[in-house]
């Protein structure tokens, strides 16, 4: 509540509160293990999501998703006032990556392992966002729905190479088989491509914001997704668990991990 | 013209079909941008068939009038940029906006002409004969390479080759490369077992630098052209990607697992976690645990926690004899090469004291104060650094190689060395730590 005094006429003015509305849901789909790792917390008009997928054979993925996730999430939580908020994601980016480097196995060898990051911040209706990976964060506004990072793999320098003429639409044809292959991640130990948006977004009310692993996105389409969503009007937990039972629904095996979080904000 | 062969330049071309090397027309396909057949170059050289071509340009078989020797001519073609007639040589770029691209590529595609001029003295790589301008664009001319690759060589063997075999092809190669890494600033970043020749005399050419960059330049991360899957480690997939000396060791080391088990590897960005990635040792029963190791550890995927250095892979990779640090006198280790039949060694010659040290062909052995850091220890004159010059007999050249890298100098006929230059010796020759500190005379013994 905020208060503003005047002389000696107290005058309470009681604000509406902005509020974020938060839905998480994650699922292992038809494999083994579950190596996403998610998080979600609202504090007033504030609020933080995390989504990694990690990789890494047996424990690897979700030791490395873990890791990032705790990472960001406890730095977050311990600061009172971050300041330059794109700063502060690029240097979480940075430790998180060292974190997982590092990580060790039961022996003590290094684990090997690696993760996707897509994190965002919200704060005073300012969204930030930070993307290193394949994982997808998407924008949510009306009847749109536009997903705000690159992916991070082998199609990017493809499309770079097409463009600049080092090589043919043949040789990019055939290319195509690898284009997923991820080519930025937390755990390479030097991670230097990462989006961060230096200008904040400013968001709207019923604006909604989606993070997902790249299991969502690969089994729907952006406008079934959007379709998804829409259909849950306010509720966002109900729109997260829709979200993962229909990219679950969609294949009958080879579903991989899915997991999102999404928040809606809510402005008077 | 009519009866010159595209193939072997003699005139024994009739109906389509070469009677000397059985040559035949259609066989290398259509290729609508190469240079007309026979047409002249620089005013010396004859453009036979295509060899090659790829994004950037086209290899062609040529003949040299001058020197009257077949030789191979490549040309700056970059595909999605450049166009030309029929009929005529010229290139013609597409478009307005292409023609910075283009200029910039003429640079880049002369680097590689100017790499392999840098690079001169190293056996293994293939000399560059000439390079010039014409038709708007670049041409470089380099020697033919008359052999097989290693992967006609494992047909050759069935499906691979023997296993103490290929570790020799691939130590000589990462000799080779180390000195391209240390010696030229240079990594090659294509390595993959068809860029790897054995020559008819049993020598070994590594070709195909048109991917290498200089470590020391600014545009270390600019991207390379479509990679070899199963090779190309996962630095390579990124045009922001970290490259180094370690990306040709996992490219090295991955063509040695390949051409020593008949399976490519997966392509590295499929290969996490390693789950199924099998060490040689429980394949191939007779490659040794420490070789096997070396493997291992050169395909990790994380650039920062794989070997770094090719000599590090290469010390690893040897099977008897190698010559691990601890050296003293003595017989500095043993490989063989294809064709020899002579021992190189280097002497000491002086104060009364005979020392002779015998050479493995074809690699490279230090001299110097330590035996931690030489392999060949004259003496503890504080004078002598504990590295000081390295020395390698090249069985093709059959000349000894001597690399000065000390504080102090090494000296041949009263001159003292360029530090980092290489210089030959004939077998007889005497070269000089220091001024005079240790006299060294090389020779051979049959």
């Amino acid at each position: 509540m905020k208060g503003a005094m005047e002389k000696d006429v107290v005058t309470v003015r009681i604000f509406e509160e902005d509020k974020i509305a938060l839905g998480i849901s994650s699922i292992v789909g038809t494999r083994k293990n579950q190596e996403d790792s998610i998080y979600g917390h609202v504090e007033g008009g504030n609020a933080i999501g995390i989504v990694c997928d990690g990789m890494g054979g047996l424990q690897g993925g979700e030791a490395a998703s873990n890791a990032a996730v705790e990472s960001l999430a406890e730095a977050w939580y311990g600061q009172k006032d971050i300041g330059d908020i794109p700063e502060f994601l690029k240097n979480q980016a940075v430790a998180a990556d060292e974190k997982v480097f590092y990580l060790q196995n039961e022996k003590g060898e290094p684990l090997r392992a690696g993760t996707t990051i897509v994190a965002v911040i919200v704060q005073d209706k300012k969204l930030y966002w930070l993307s290193v990976g394949d994982s997808r964060i998407y924008l949510i506004r009306g009847n749109e729905i536009l997903s705000v990072c690159k992916d991070h793999n082998y199609r990017l320098t493809l499309d770079e190479m097409l463009r600049s003429g080092r090589i043919t639409e043949e040789e990019y044809a055939k290319e195509e088989g690898r284009a997923e292959a991820l080519i930025s991640y937390l755990g390479m130990g030097d991670v230097s491509l990462m989006e961060i948006n230096k200008n904040p977004f400013m968001l709207e009310n019923r604006d909604i914001i989606l993070l997902s692993s790249d299991g969502l996105y690969r089994s729907l389409s952006e406008q079934e997704i959007l379709q998804i969503v829409k259909e849950c009007g306010e509720d966002m937990q109900k729109a997260a668990s829709e979200l993962t039972a229909q990219a679950l629904g969609e294949k009958v095996s080879g579903q991989d991990n899915t997991s999102v979080v999404v928040m809606q904000v809510q402005y008077s | 013209m009519n009866d010159w062969c595209p193939d072997c330049f003699r005139r024994t071309w009739k109906n389509g079909v070469c009677s000397s090397c059985g040559f035949q027309e259609g066989k290398e396909g259509k290729n609508l941008l190469r240079l007309a057949l026979f047409c002249k170059l620089n005013g010396r050289y004859l453009v036979g068939r295509v060899l090659g071509s790829g994004g950037f340009g086209i290899t062609y078989k040529a003949y040299d009038l001058a020197s009257q020797e077949v030789c191979a001519l490549k040309e700056f073609v970059p595909r999605g940029l450049v166009n030309r007639f029929d009929g005529q040589s010229q290139l013609y770029v597409t478009s307005r906006e292409n023609e910075s691209d283009f200029e910039h590529g003429k640079e880049r595609f002369m680097e590689e002409a100017r790499i392999l001029k840098k690079l001169e003295g190293i056996p293994e790589v293939v000399t560059v004969k000439d390079y010039f301008e014409e038709n708007n664009t670049v041409y470089f001319v380099m020697d033919y390479i008359r052999g097989v690759n290693l992967i006609q060589l494992m047909k050759v063997y069935g499906g691979a080759i023997p296993a103490k075999e290929a570790s020799e092809i691939i130590c000589r190669v990462g000799n080779c490369l180390e000195q391209a890494h240390t010696r030229g600033h240079i990594f090659h970043r294509d390595i993959s077992p068809d860029n790897i020749m054995i020559t008819q005399d049993g020598g070994i050419k590594l070709i195909d630098f048109g991917n290498a960059k200089y470590l020391v330049s600014s545009q270390n991360k600019t991207m390379s052209p479509v990679l070899k899957h199963g090779y190309a480690p996962p630095e390579q997939y990124s045009s922001s990607g970290n490259q180094g000396s370690f990306t040709d060791v996992y490219a090295l080391a991955a063509t040695f697992y390949h051409i020593v088990t008949g399976t490519r590897l997966k392509p590295s960005p499929d290969r996490w976690g390693d789950d199924n990635y099998v060490p040689l040792e429980e394949q191939i029963p007779e490659i040794p645990k420490k070789c096997s190791d070396a493997v291992s550890r050169a395909l990790i995927l994380n650039s920062r926690q794989r070997t770094q250095g090719m000599g590090e892979f290469v010390r690893g990779m040897q099977w008897d004899g190698g010559t691990d640090s601890g050296g003293g006198s003595g017989q500095a280790g043993t490989g063989t090469s294809r064709g020899m039949n002579v021992i190189p060694y280097v002497r000491l010659a002086a104060q009364g004291k005979e020392i002779k040290w015998n050479l493995a062909p074809n690699r490279i052995t230090r001299i110097g104060r330590s035996g931690k850091c030489a392999d060949i220890v004259p003496g503890k004159d504080e004078r002598m650094s504990k590295a000081h010059c390295e020395i390698y007999y090249d069985s093709i050249l059959e000349c000894f190689c001597l690399v000065d890298i000390s504080t102090n100098g090494t000296f041949l006929k009263g001159h003292k060395l360029e530090k980092g230059k290489i210089y030959g010796l004939k077998a007889g020759e005497r070269f000089a730590i220091g001024k005079d500190i240790y006299v060294m005379e090389v020779g051979i013994e049959t």
